[in-house]
């Protein structure tokens, strides 16, 4: 196996930087925690950086799906539009007198009538989805597992629909309460702690130069 | 000093280093794994893509490198390596898609790897791993429209998302195809359960690499991260005892 000197100063820069990190939480040596500030205030730069990286990625995406006229192409030159756009607004802004930086009155115009509205719209969407992946869901895998899911699906929205005057709830709201508060902190803590455990050995497998995402 | 936390990682990082020798020794066991609907069926999602020449997408959700949902990110990087492997080869490669920069970085320079070690560097194109959206909901309406327009064969969603991802299960549903997707939010989790043909549930988001390709790092991962689990358990279990007896 040919082993390349990039690689291994790679792997090198990668694993030392992480150890200094990872140490810099658990010992209490100023030089470490100094350290550790400034790589994280780099690592801070390098990802600001990376979204400007990434507008340009999703603008050259878009770009060669409209020379290229595949589908949905229209919806790409529309996208493109309104990045060039949106920068412009951000550019021009301070020239028109509203205001400079991120916050100012062009761009929180967009953000409010365009972005938000446009986001609102979509997430209120999510609800009928939901009622039909329930239903398709029911169709498709039938096991005890999926029967607890959608019982505890139908107490809680029972539960916590608000009821006319005088109708008794026989005592779903206690007991969507109940669900809430025991049996479903239960299931998230126990998920929360094998994510926590994956999460501590991805770390480790970077660590143990076992997974190597920035280069071969 | 906190002695705790770095013990706790000391030991997960040996008992890793220890699964890797002991799973490198001749005449070692091959792993046995618990059965994991979702992994399992992956291979079945990659082949119908390849044998119907259409594309396989794999998302890395939203999540950003450099922050709390790095490990999903990367887990999902693990599986891409994985994946593409199999599919570059194909008419049309996978199509990758992140809402981060730095992780969409990532998965291109991952793609292009892959295409090294085919053979087939000149088949590689910069705009197969591209970001979606910057932002939750726009990543999620990008992705929708990409099922209908880059004709998919099936979607492998393995990163940080939130509730937008039933907008891609729901997407994929429609177009009848398969969608297996995971999420280090626990929210997303119930979601994607009741949304996703093959959800992936807890931790089976990080066990990709040892399920698909059995490296022998990612094996010693899973059998570390177990024995944690075990021990994290029992610690709960007797400091609940001490307490209840009130000696803690």
């Amino acid at each position: 196996m040919k082993i390349r000197f990039g690689n291994v100063l790679l792997t090198a820069i990668a694993v030392g930087v992480g150890l200094i990190t990872l140490l810099g939480y658990f010992v209490d040596a100023p030089v470490l925690r100094i350290m550790r500030l400034q790589l994280v205030a780099w690592a801070s730069l390098l990802a600001a950086v990376a979204v400007l990286l990434g507008a340009l990625n999703l603008m050259q995406a878009h770009l060669k799906k409209m020379t290229t006229g595949a589908p949905g192409w229209f919806y790409s030159l529309f996208l493109i539009l309104s990045l060039l756009g949106t920068l412009g607004l951000g550019v021009a802004a301070p020239f028109m007198g509203w205001g400079s930086g991120p916050t100012n009155t062009a761009n929180a115009w967009v953000f409010r009538y365009v972005q938000s509205a446009a986001g609102a719209a979509i997430a209120g969407l999510l609800f009928f989805f939901l009622v039909f992946a329930g239903y398709r869901l029911l169709r498709r895998r039938a096991s005890l597992t999926l029967v607890v899911f959608v019982v505890a699906a139908v107490i809680s929205l029972v539960g916590l629909a608000p009821l006319p005057a005088g109708v008794p709830d026989l005592g779903l709201r206690d007991l969507r309460l109940w669900l809430a508060q025991v049996p479903a902190v239960a299931g998230g803590r126990g998920l929360l702690l094998g994510v926590a455990l994956g999460v501590v050995a991805t770390g480790l497998r970077i660590l143990l130069a076992v997974d190597r995402p920035y280069g071969e | 000093m906190n002695l705790t936390g770095l013990g706790f990682v000391l030991l997960f990082a040996g008992l890793m280093i220890a699964f890797m020798v002991l799973g490198r020794r001749r005449g070692a066991r091959p792993p046995a794994f618990r059965p994991l609907e979702a992994l399992q069926s992956l291979p079945a999602t990659v082949g119908e893509a390849v044998e119907t020449g259409r594309r396989l997408h794999i998302s890395l959700g939203t999540g950003t490198i450099g922050q709390a949902d790095t490990a999903a990110a990367l887990a999902g990087l693990t599986v891409l390596d994985q994946i593409s492997e199999v599919t570059v080869v194909s008419d049309k490669p996978p199509v990758v898609t992140t809402g981060d920069g730095v992780a969409a970085l990532l998965a291109q320079d991952t793609l292009q790897h892959v295409y090294s070690r085919q053979n087939a560097s000149e088949r590689y194109d910069p705009t197969s791993a591209r970001v979606a959206g910057l932002t939750p909901v726009s990543f999620g309406a990008a992705v929708t429209t990409m099922v209908k327009d880059d004709a998919l064969a099936g979607t492998v969603l393995v990163g940080s998302v939130g509730s937008e991802a039933v907008l891609l299960a729901e997407a994929g549903s429609r177009a009848n195809i398969t969608t297996l997707a995971g999420s280090l939010d626990p929210a997303a989790q119930a979601l994607l359960f009741a949304a996703a043909d093959y959800p992936l549930i807890g931790e089976d988001l990080f066990a990709g690499g040892a399920y698909i390709g059995r490296h022998p790092g990612h094996v010693a991962s899973l059998r570390a991260q177990d024995v944690m689990r075990l021990l994290v358990g029992a610690a709960i279990v007797v400091g609940a005892v001490l307490k209840t007896v009130g000696l803690l």
